[in-house]
């Protein structure tokens, strides 16, 4: 799996200007511009990939908030980088979480669909095994 | 470019040896970085006894745009009959390499440590709470241990899957 991000971000300001960021360059979340933006959106750098398109509109006084999360296995060697989008506001995160194969979970910090994609990733490492391959 | 962080196993006196960035660890009765059926076979665990505990930390190779944290850790669940496996996270300090307040690896039974089985997906441990944004640091320590009974069967143990994760910003 490659370690460049598979989005980039556009953010609608305030004002109706468009800004796009590269969101593994530092300094991309400027705390000013954030507060902002009031439509977020991840645009897949691949078109042809089934990372989804993602489009959250900022409620008022929120800020958009975006994070990947790497899980690895070790000896079973899977690498999986997801992502995660969505808003903050009066100390709450309200998150959606984004798949490769174009799933979407919302509402947690802790997504169930990523654990079924590990286990997966890991029975098949097992069987592999089992196979002698 | 996003972050990339890899695993290493830390060796020696106080764990202050760092290995090369390995992607598995074997349990034996010595303490090195090895990762080989070789490794493996110089050095078994006799039933009845400890492997030398493991002390892992993940280093930054890349440094990410922001932070790295969140970092969490988890078996399947289960293992094979009368051989216990039993983890210890989040000890020393993270920062820069090789951290600080690791302990010496040993066959001495750890202390205050967990049945590593009981850290799942659906109940993952915690590595490490801290966030990190600096080339070459690392974050505490994961200790693992091997505690084979003296009703063990001999011969090899059956190849777990071990699983981590962390967030980036």
């Amino acid at each position: 799996m490659s370690d460049t991000f598979e989005y980039i971000a556009e953010l609608q300001l305030n004002d109706g200007s468009l800004v796009q960021v590269n969101l593994e360059e530092r300094g991309w979340a400027e705390p000013e511009r954030l507060a902002n933006t009031r439509v977020f959106t991840l645009l897949p750098k691949n078109i042809d990939s089934k990372w989804p398109l993602f489009r959250v509109n900022i409620p008022e006084g929120a800020k958009p908030i975006f994070k990947s999360r790497m899980s690895v296995g070790m000896h079973a060697g899977y690498r999986l980088r997801v992502y995660a989008a969505g808003w903050f506001k009066d100390g709450e995160s309200h998150w959606t979480w984004l798949f490769p194969n174009g799933a979407m979970e919302t509402s947690t910090d802790d997504p169930t669909i990523l654990d079924l994609m590990t286990h997966a990733l890991n029975d098949a490492w097992r069987q592999k095994i089992a196979d002698g391959r | 470019m996003a972050a990339s962080l890899s695993l290493r196993v830390y060796t020696g006196t106080n764990a202050a040896t760092e290995s090369a960035a390995v992607t598995g660890i074997d349990f034996i009765s010595a303490d090195n970085a090895t990762n080989s059926l070789a490794n493996r076979q110089a050095n078994p665990v006799s039933v009845g006894t400890n492997s030398f505990s493991k002390h892992l930390r993940l280093k930054i190779d890349t440094a990410p745009a922001n932070s790295v944290s969140n970092f969490k850790f988890w078996t399947d669940g289960t293992g094979q009959a009368n051989v216990g496996l039993r983890a210890k996270l989040a000890q020393g300090t993270g920062g820069a390499t090789p951290g600080t307040g690791g302990t010496t690896p040993s066959a001495t039974a750890l202390t205050g440590d967990v049945d590593a089985y009981t850290l799942t997906s659906g109940a993952k441990g915690t590595w490490d709470s801290a966030s990190y944004s600096t080339l070459n640091h690392v974050t505490k320590e994961l200790q693992l241990q091997l505690q084979p009974t003296a009703s063990a069967a001999a011969g090899n143990w059956t190849q777990e899957t071990f699983n981590y994760s962390y967030d980036e910003t």
